[in-house]
């Protein structure tokens, strides 16, 4: 569907990408992860022609961007950070101006256009001047845009910043509803979004792919290490010494003392099932334990240890 | 293209930009006319308002076109004429054409004041007609230029102040050319550089002034206001048109593979 091979791009003398290949499949729902200034944007544009590579090669349904680009960019639909907005538009007039633009026969584009305001939920806003819009329905407006022509390729670049909680998971589940019929790509710095959405991710750090796999795979990655959190009553010279005897506990850190209760990180090496141990262990000194849970490995220990600079 | 134009010609009217230019041209073509009228009916000459009206093109075209793409680049909107499977070249003949409809509409009081000439019995001349198509093909060649300084920028003041300049400077070529001429004539006199004799100081004063005036478009299309078709004035404006719009699609493929 995607094919990106080699792609190098340089500002100056600033090499904003080092050589990134990748290719996206069918159906797939592909993150793009990494810092600010990583080099997300600057694939994205080059992907969908906004900007061209110093070298390199990007085909989509087997056009080249740049040798066939009305081709290619028949297939793609994109929504850049900032949606390009005709604030002095309604929200029909612009979608109607973009199916024009890319070229939607006239006997359909105003059932097209209907369709598709039904599907991200602004047909109650069609005739309201986008001006007049809040920054959540704006935003629906600008993935709106990228379905007209139905592309198969949806690139959306960081498509909840600036929402408020519940406009972010509304977009997140609308954008999970077009993977049924969209190849996605998607790019956030919010790894746990990343994770709700996505089913692989592209690390970028510094212009290169620092890790490209499935994000259940990814987040498996650091299963190695394990973390409990546990509250308990007592003091911690107590409780340091039996918890540092059980076998497969590699820390004790203390994180809080706060009238009599220890807020405690276990870090084991996720080899042994320590819980039982924890248990007995407390018992046996007459501590009782007040919270116990277990913290998994997120995305963004992964994206953290990846993407740190060696020391 | 007509997707562009269209939005683009709209956009004037959803904004008070295109109402203010075309009341504020009414005004300034009534004020004229009613003038005209008010002397004699036999002085009614619509040509000489077309080419009063000539002299407002340094203020209303900048005014027009500050906003073809330097408003885009400001919004981000741009992205859209980048990414859409259609070229570069229809969006920037489809602006032109937006900005040349809307000038030719601001034409309305004129068409106007014609009728009010014919009811009252008056006499409207081929000089007319001709200053009229000298008028659109003037503002052609000033919009292509307006176009360009848009595409340089992403802001519309500056996009505005440099086109207004350069309207400026074509406006003052004619003077501009003579005492460039005279200068020339009075330097060589003065220094006796090269031995020249008074007639041969006098033609290199002449034939820098014809050289610089030969760029003057005012000059150039003043046999239309005369009600005389030449096909060399024509020739002039569209080529030059033409050499603005598509450095205009250079300047903006260029930011495409800008390095910087």
């Amino acid at each position: 569907m995607i094919e990106v091979s080699d792609l190098v791009k340089f500002y100056g003398d600033k090499r904003a990408l080092g050589g990134i290949s990748f290719t996206v499949n069918q159906g797939e729902i592909l993150g793009l992860l990494g810092p600010n200034g990583a080099g997300k944007t600057t694939t994205m544009n080059i992907i969908t022609g906004y900007i061209s590579a110093t070298s390199g090669k990007v085909s989509i349904n087997g056009y080249d961007i740049l040798e066939q680009p009305e081709m290619a960019k028949k297939n793609v639909g994109y929504l850049p950070e900032l949606p390009p907005l005709f604030l002095d538009m309604t929200v029909y007039e612009y979608l109607e101006y973009v199916s024009e633009l890319k070229k939607v026969p006239k006997d359909v584009k105003k059932k097209h256009i209907s369709e598709i305001m039904k599907m991200v939920h602004i047909g109650n806003v069609s005739g309201r001047l986008i001006h007049n819009l809040s920054k959540g329905y704006r935003q629906r407006v600008g993935i709106a845009q990228t379905l007209i022509g139905n592309p198969e390729v949806i690139i959306l670049d960081e498509p909840t910043v600036g929402l408020d909680p519940n406009q972010v998971i509304e977009i997140r589940k609308l954008i999970a509803s077009l993977s049924k019929k969209h190849t996605i790509i998607f790019s956030s710095h919010i790894l746990s979004e990343v994770q709700a959405v996505c089913d692989r991710v592209i690390i970028i750090n510094n212009g290169k792919i620092v890790a490209d796999a499935p994000t259940m795979e990814l987040s498996a990655q650091m299963e190695g290490n394990t973390h409990y959190l546990i509250t308990v009553e007592g003091a911690f010279a107590d409780v340091q010494m039996p918890l540092r005897a059980i076998p497969g506990i590699k820390t004790v850190t203390l994180l809080q003392e706060k009238n009599g209760y220890l807020q405690l990180d276990l870090m084991t090496n996720g080899d042994t099932d320590v819980r039982k141990s924890i248990f007995f262990a407390m018992a046996k000194i007459h501590v009782p334990i007040i919270e116990f849970r277990s913290v998994a490995p997120s995305l963004e220990d992964v994206f953290t240890s990846i993407t740190a600079p060696k020391k | 293209m007509f997707a562009v134009f269209k939005r683009e010609f709209l956009s004037y009217f959803r904004t008070p930009v295109g109402w203010v230019a075309i009341c504020l041209l009414g005004v300034i073509g009534g004020y004229y006319f009613t003038g005209m009228l008010t002397s004699d009916l036999a002085y009614v000459n619509i040509s000489l308002e077309v080419a009063f009206l000539r002299s407002f093109f340094v203020v209303l075209i900048p005014i027009i076109t500050m906003r073809l793409f330097a408003e885009e680049k400001r919004n981000g909107t741009d992205v859209l004429l980048y990414t859409m499977p259609f070229s570069m070249r229809d969006a920037v003949i489809g602006k032109f054409l937006a900005a040349l409809a809307l000038q030719v509409l601001m034409l309305i009081s004129l068409f106007s004041h014609m009728i009010i000439t014919v009811i009252l019995s008056g006499y409207i001349s081929s000089a007319t007609w001709g200053a009229i198509f000298g008028y659109i093909v003037l503002a052609a060649l000033f919009i292509s230029i307006g176009m360009l300084a848009s595409a340089m920028t992403e802001n519309q003041i500056m996009s505005a102040v440099v086109c207004f300049v350069i309207l400026l400077f074509l406006s003052m070529l004619s003077s501009i050319a003579s005492s460039i001429s005279s200068i020339i004539k009075a330097v060589l006199k003065f220094t006796k550089l090269f031995g020249l004799s008074d007639a041969a100081i006098y033609s290199a004063g002449e034939n820098t002034r014809a050289f610089i005036s030969w760029f003057d478009p005012y000059a150039r299309t003043e046999c239309f206001t005369s009600g005389v078709f030449k096909v060399v004035p024509l020739i002039f404006c569209l080529s030059f048109t033409a050499v603005f719009i598509y450095i205009t699609f250079r300047v903006l493929e260029k930011k495409r593979w800008s390095q910087s």
